[in-house]
C-alpha cells in the first residue's frame, strides 16, 4: 500500500491542472482520425522539457490512457476507430448506435474502460516484480504463435461469412509486406515510389474505415439512411448493467492484462482477442456484431487493461513493450531516471506518483469521457453531408501528421475509395487492418526464429515445444475449431429458418 | 481507373515540380520559420530520443531562434526515411535530417541507394555511441576470449543479435567474426530495444548493443567488451576488444548528428554548423544528455566530413563481398 | 455441393463477381512472388498469395453451389453511380492537395463534398457552407499548424 503515501503528489494544484489537461486532450486527440496513442504521447515529449519530472510524467501517462479510450468515441458513433485498439469496439458500438443506443454504448465504453484500466493499474502496482519475469518469457517462436492466434480471430469479425473475413485477413497480412522487408532491406511490391515507406498502419486505418464512411454518407443522401439519434440514458443504469456483465468484464480485464505484458505483442489485438473470446463463451454468440453491449464492454475493458501491465516491462527492465511505451521511456529517461528493479527504490517520488496520476487519470477519463459522450450527441444531428466533409479533411489531415509523408495520403485514399467498393462485395475492413497489425509481427518473429533455430536444435523443437508454444498452439487449435463449429451452426439455422 | 488516375497524378506532380521555382533563401533572413528534422527511426529509440534533447534549445534567441521540429519516418534500418530524404527534400535549410554512421554509409555501399557521402551535407554532430559486446547475466562467458573459444568450438551455432542490419551493430559483429576468425550467427531486430531484451532474457546467445542502453541495463546483462579504441567515461572496468586480443577498432562506433540535403547553400551550412555545435554544447542540453546516460561528442562540419570519408573507405573494404 | 455446374450461370457469375476478381488478384500475387529473384523475402507473401486463391476459390464454390446470394451487382453498380460524384472528389481533393496547398484544398474539397451530398442547393445553404468551410480550416489551422507543429503543404494562397 506504499503507493497511497504518495497520493498527495497527484493533487497539487499544479499536478492535478496537468493531469487534467492530459486527460481532456488525450481523449479529443484519440477521437480524432489519424492521431494515435504513440503520436499523441511523442508530441507532448518536448512540453514535459520544461516541466519538473512527476509533472511530465503526470502529463504523458494521462495523455497515453485517455487517447486509448478516446478512439472509442468516433468509433461508436462514425464506425471510425480512432486507433487499431478500438476495431472491436467498432463491431457492436456502431451497431449499438445504429439501434438508437448511442448514449447507452458511449457510457458503457467509459464506465468499462474505467474499470478494465484500474484493474490493470492494481496488476502493475502489486504484481509488477513476479509478472517482469514472465513477461521477458516470450521468445520469437511465442510472439510468432501469438501473432497467428490474433490471425485466427479474423474469421470471426463481423463478416457475413467466415471464408470472405478469411480472405480480407490474407488481404492485409499482403499489404503489411509492401515496402522494405524487415530482414533483408529488400524491397517488395512496390510498383511506385510512394509505396517504398510502405503502408502506415494508421493510413491503412483510417483510410479503410473513413473513406468509405464518407462515400456512403453521401450515396444515402436524401434518406433512406439510419439516422442515429442519441436516447436519454442515465448513466446509473448504465453503471448497473456493467456490473451485471462480469463476464465481460472478466474475459475483458484477464485478455488485457495478459496481452498487454507481452512486449511486442502489440496492445492492439488486446480488444479484438477478447471480443472473440466473450462472443465464445456468451450465451448468444449470434447477437455479437449486431449491437452486443457484451461486445462493447469487452472490447473496451481489455483495451484499458492493458495499459498498466503494458508498462511493467518498461519500468522494471527498461525494455519498452510498445511503441508508445519506447516514446515514455524517453519521457523518463530525459529526466534522468532510469527504470530497472531498483526504480521504486531509487526514486520512490516521481514513480508513485507516475502511477498514481494514471490511476487518477483513469477515474478522470471516465468522467471526462462521459461529459465528452453528451457533447458527441451534438455531432451526430450534423447533417450527413457536412459530416462526411468534416471527416474527409480530417482524414486527410491525420494521415499526413503521422509522418509528413503525401505518399501516406494518396496510400489512405486508395485503400479507402478500393474498401467502398470492396465492402459492396461483402468484404469488411476490420480483419484487413488486423492483418496489417499482425503481419510484420508474425513475419518478423518467423524470421529470426528460423535464423535462431538453425543455430541451435532446428526448427521443429525451436517452433513445437516447450510450454509456451504448446499453450498458444492448442489455443490456436480451439479457435479455429469453435470458429468451424459456429459456421456450420449458423448455416444449419439459415437452412432451417429459410425451409 | 487506376491507370488514370495514376497518369493524373504523374501530371499533376510533374506540373507542380516545374512551376514552383526553387526558393534559395538568402542567409540573412534564414531561418524565419520552424526547421524540420527527419529521424528514421521510431519514436522513442535511442537516435529519437537524443535528437529531441539536443534540438529543445533550436527556439532561443542566441541559437536558431526558431524551433526544430521532429518527425519520424522509419523503416528498414533507416533506409525509408534516408531514401525519401535524399530524394525529395528541399536544399532551402528547411527540411534536415538526423544521421546515423556507419549506418548510412554501410547502407549505401551495400545497396543502391539515393542516399550516401557524396548527396548529403553534414551539419555537425552531436553524439558517439560505441557499439558493446553484452550477454545475459547467467551466461557462461565471463570475457571475449570465452565467446571466441566458444565460437571456434562450435561454428554456425553463437546467436548474436543487434539492432538490424548494417547498423553499428552489425559492422562490428562482422569486423568481430572477420578478426576472430569465428562462424557466427547475427539475428538482425527492429531497433536496439528488442535486442536489448532478447539478450536479457536469453532468446539469444550474446547480443551487440549501444552503450548508452546496456550502461543502463548493467544489473540484467554483463558487458564483455566495447568496440571502440579505448576504453569509455561511463563503463571504466569494461576492456576494449583489442585489449582482449581481438583487433575491432572504432569503425562500428554510431556517431549521430543532423545533415542537410545536397545543394544547400554553404552559408546556410556554415551558420547551421556554428549554431548546432553551439547548442549541443550548451549546459543545459549536456545536463540532459548526461542524465540520460548519452555520451556525446560534438564535431564541427570539417570534423566531420573527414570522418565520413574515412568510415567510407573503411566500410568499402570490410563490406566489398556482401555488395548487391 | 456434388452438382455444382461445371459453368456458373449468369447471375452466379454475378453474385461472385467480387470473389472472381479477388481469385485474381491473388493468382497475379502467386505469379508475382514466385517470379522474384531472390526468394528469402517472399516466403511470407508466397504462402498468403496460396492461401487468397484458395480461400478465393473456396468462396466461388459456396457461391456455385447456391450458399451464398447476398452480393447483387446490379445494386451495386447502382449504389456506386449515386456516389461516383463523391469518388471523384476525393480523388480530386487528393490529388490536387499538395499542389494547392492542404488548406485552400480542404475548404474547396469541404464544399464539394457539402454540395455533392445535399439535395436541393440555394444561395443561403451555399453561404451557409462557405462559413462552414472556412471555420473547419481555421480549427484545422489551430490544431494542426499551431498545437501539433505539422507543417502541411502550403499553396499559392495560404
Amino acid at each position: 500500500m506504499e503507493f497511497l503515501n504518495y497520493m498527495g503528489a497527484v493533487f497539487t494544484p499544479f499536478n492535478f491542472f496537468v493531469l487534467c489537461l492530459g486527460t481532456a486532450g488525450g481523449l479529443i486527440l484519440g477521437a480524432l482520425p489519424g492521431l494515435s496513442p504513440t503520436m499523441a504521447v511523442a508530441l507532448l515529449i518536448p512540453f514535459t522539457f520544461h516541466m519538473e519530472p512527476a509533472a511530465g510524467l503526470i502529463l504523458l501517462g494521462a495523455a497515453y490512457t485517455a487517447t486509448v479510450a478516446g478512439g472509442a468515441v468516433s468509433a461508436i458513433l462514425l464506425k471510425i476507430p480512432g486507433a487499431p485498439a478500438n476495431i472491436a469496439t467498432v463491431l457492436d458500438g456502431h451497431a449499438m448506435a445504429r439501434n438508437g443506443q448511442a448514449a447507452k454504448a458511449l457510457q458503457l465504453c467509459f464506465i468499462s474502460s474505467g474499470i478494465g484500466g484500474v484493474l490493470g493499474i492494481f496488476v502493475l502496482i502489486f504484481f509488477t516484480p513476479i509478472l517482469a519475469k514472465w513477461a521477458l518469457a516470450f521468445g520469437p517462436s511465442h510472439l510468432f504463435w501469438m501473432a497467428m492466434l490474433g490471425v485466427t480471430v479474423i474469421a470471426s469479425l463481423g463478416s457475413r461469412s467466415a471464408v470472405k473475413g478469411l480472405i480480407s485477413g490474407c488481404i492485409g497480412l499482403w499489404i503489411s509486406t509492401i515496402g522494405y522487408d524487415q530482414i533483408e532491406g529488400v524491397e517488395r511490391f512496390t510498383f511506385t515510389e510512394h509505396l517504398t515507406g510502405g503502408i502506415h498502419t494508421i493510413a491503412a486505418l483510417v483510410g479503410l474505415f473513413a473513406v468509405p464512411q464518407v462515400l456512403q454518407m453521401i450515396e444515402r443522401r436524401g434518406g433512406g439512411g439510419e439516422v442515429l439519434a442519441m436516447e436519454q440514458h442515465p448513466v446509473w443504469q448504465t453503471v448497473k448493467f456493467v456490473f451485471g456483465r462480469i463476464r465481460a468484464i472478466s474475459i475483458g480485464s484477464i485478455v488485457g492484462i495478459i496481452v498487454g505484458l507481452i512486449p511486442g505483442a502489440g496492445g492492439q489485438i488486446a480488444g479484438l482477442v477478447s471480443y472473440d473470446q466473450t462472443r465464445k463463451f456468451s450465451k448468444n454468440p449470434d447477437n455479437f456484431g449486431k449491437g452486443e453491449p457484451d461486445g462493447v464492454i469487452a472490447a473496451e475493458t481489455a483495451n484499458n487493461a492493458m495499459v498498466g501491465p503494458s508498462l511493467v516491462p518498461l519500468l522494471t527492465l527498461s525494455v519498452p513493450g510498445s511503441p508508445t511505451a519506447a516514446v515514455l521511456l524517453g519521457g523518463l529517461l530525459i529526466h534522468g531516471i532510469f527504470p530497472g528493479p531498483d526504480l521504486f527504490i531509487d526514486y520512490p517520488e516521481v514513480s508513485w506518483t507516475f502511477i498514481n496520476s494514471l490511476l487518477i487519470g483513469q477515474l478522470l477519463m471516465v468522467v471526462f469521457g462521459l461529459a465528452l459522450s453528451r457533447l458527441a450527441a451534438k455531432v451526430i444531428r450534423l447533417p450527413e453531408n457536412y459530416l462526411a466533409a468534416t471527416v474527409m479533411v480530417l482524414a486527410v489531415f491525420g494521415t499526413y501528421s503521422v509522418q509528413h509523408s503525401y505518399s501516406d495520403v494518396l496510400v489512405m485514399a486508395t485503400l479507402g475509395v478500393g474498401m467502398y467498393l470492396f465492402e459492396k462485395f461483402g468484404y469488411t475492413a476490420a480483419p484487413i487492418v488486423l492483418g496489417i497489425v499482425l503481419g510484420p509481427i508474425a513475419e518478423r518473429n518467423f524470421a529470426q526464429g528460423r535464423i535462431i533455430a538453425n543455430a541451435g536444435d532446428g526448427m521443429a523443437p525451436y517452433f513445437l515445444s516447450g510450454g509456451l508454444n504448446l499453450t498458444l498452439i492448442a489455443l490456436i487449435v480451439l479457435s479455429i475449431t469453435s470458429s468451424v463449429y459456429f459456421e456450420i451452426r449458423s448455416r444449419k439455422q439459415k437452412e432451417v429458418s429459410h425451409a | 481507373m487506376k491507370k488514370t488516375i495514376q497518369s493524373l497524378l504523374t501530371a499533376v506532380l510533374a506540373t507542380t515540380v516545374a512551376t514552383v521555382p526553387t526558393l534559395v533563401a538568402s542567409a540573412a533572413d534564414y531561418p524565419e520559420r520552424p526547421v524540420s528534422l527527419v529521424v528514421a527511426y521510431n519514436p522513442g529509440g535511442a537516435t529519437d530520443f537524443q535528437a529531441r534533447i539536443v534540438t529543445m534549445l533550436a527556439g532561443k534567441e542566441n541559437y536558431m531562434n526558431m524551433p526544430m521540429v521532429i518527425f519520424n519516418r522509419p523503416g528498414a534500418g533507416g533506409k525509408v526515411g534516408w531514401t525519401q530524404f535524399a530524394s525529395k527534400a528541399k536544399s532551402d535549410g528547411y527540411e534536415l535530417a538526423a544521421y546515423n554512421v556507419p549506418h548510412f554509409i554501410a547502407q549505401a555501399i551495400v545497396f543502391k541507394t539515393p542516399y550516401g557521402i557524396d548527396n548529403v551535407e553534414p551539419v555537425a554532430n552531436w553524439g558517439a555511441d560505441p557499439a558493446v559486446l553484452i550477454v545475459p547475466k547467467d551466461s557462461p562467458f565471463n570475457s571475449v576470449k570465452d565467446v571466441v573459444a566458444f565460437a571456434k568450438k562450435n561454428p554456425d551455432k553463437l546467436t548474436i543479435n543487434g539492432a538490424g542490419l548494417y547498423v553499428g551493430h552489425h559492422i562490428a559483429y562482422l569486423q568481430f567474426a572477420k578478426e576472430s576468425g569465428t562462424k557466427l550467427v547475427y539475428v538482425p531486430e527492429t531497433g536496439g530495444a528488442p535486442a536489448l531484451k532478447n539478450v536479457i532474457s536469453g532468446q539469444v546467445m550474446a547480443g551487440f548493443n549501444n552503450l548508452s542502453d546496456a550502461f543502463r541495463s548493467q544489473d540484467r546483462v554483463k558487458i564483455l567488451g566495447i568496440a571502440d579504441l579505448e576504453r569509455h567515461d561511463f563503463l571504466p572496468d569494461v576492456p576494449t576488444f583489442k585489449e582482449q586480443g581481438v583487433s575491432v577498432d572504432n569503425s562500428s562506433v554510431n556517431f549521430r548528428g543532423i545533415m542537410a540535403p545536397k545543394g544547400t547553400s554553404e552559408e546556410i551550412l556554415a551558420y547551421l554548423s556554428e549554431k548546432a555545435v553551439a547548442m549541443f554544447g550548451d549546459g543545459k542540453v549536456q545536463g540532459k544528455m548526461k542524465a540520460g546516460g548519452s555520451p556525446m561528442h560534438v564535431m564541427t562540419r570539417a570534423e566531420v566530413q573527414a570522418m565520413w570519408k574515412e568510415r567510407q573507405a573503411y566500410l568499402s573494404d570490410l563490406l566489398k563481398d556482401l555488395v548487391q | 455441393m456434388l452438382d455444382a455446374p461445371p459453368f456458373l450461370p449468369r447471375s452466379k457469375w454475378a453474385a461472385a463477381s467480387g470473389d472472381l476478381l479477388v481469385a485474381a488478384f491473388a493468382l497475379l500475387l502467386v505469379v508475382v512472388s514466385f517470379s522474384a529473384e531472390n526468394p528469402q523475402p517472399y516466403l511470407f507473401p508466397r504462402i498468403l498469395a496460396i492461401a487468397m486463391f484458395s480461400l478465393a476459390l473456396l468462396q466461388i464454390l459456396i457461391v456455385a453451389s447456391g450458399g451464398d446470394w447476398s452480393v447483387q451487382l446490379t445494386t451495386i453498380l447502382q449504389e456506386a453511380r449515386r456516389s461516383s460524384l463523391a469518388i471523384l472528389a476525393v480523388i480530386l481533393y487528393v490529388a490536387l492537395c499538395e499542389w494547392l496547398g492542404f488548406y485552400t484544398a480542404a475548404i474547396l474539397a469541404f464544399l464539394s463534398i457539402v454540395y455533392i451530398g445535399s439535395n436541393n442547393w440555394s444561395q443561403r445553404q451555399f453561404a451557409t457552407a462557405v462559413a462552414v468551410a472556412a471555420a473547419t480550416a481555421v480549427v484545422l489551422y489551430v490544431l494542426f499548424s499551431l498545437l501539433l507543429r505539422v507543417q502541411v503543404p502550403r499553396g499559392w494562397l495560404f
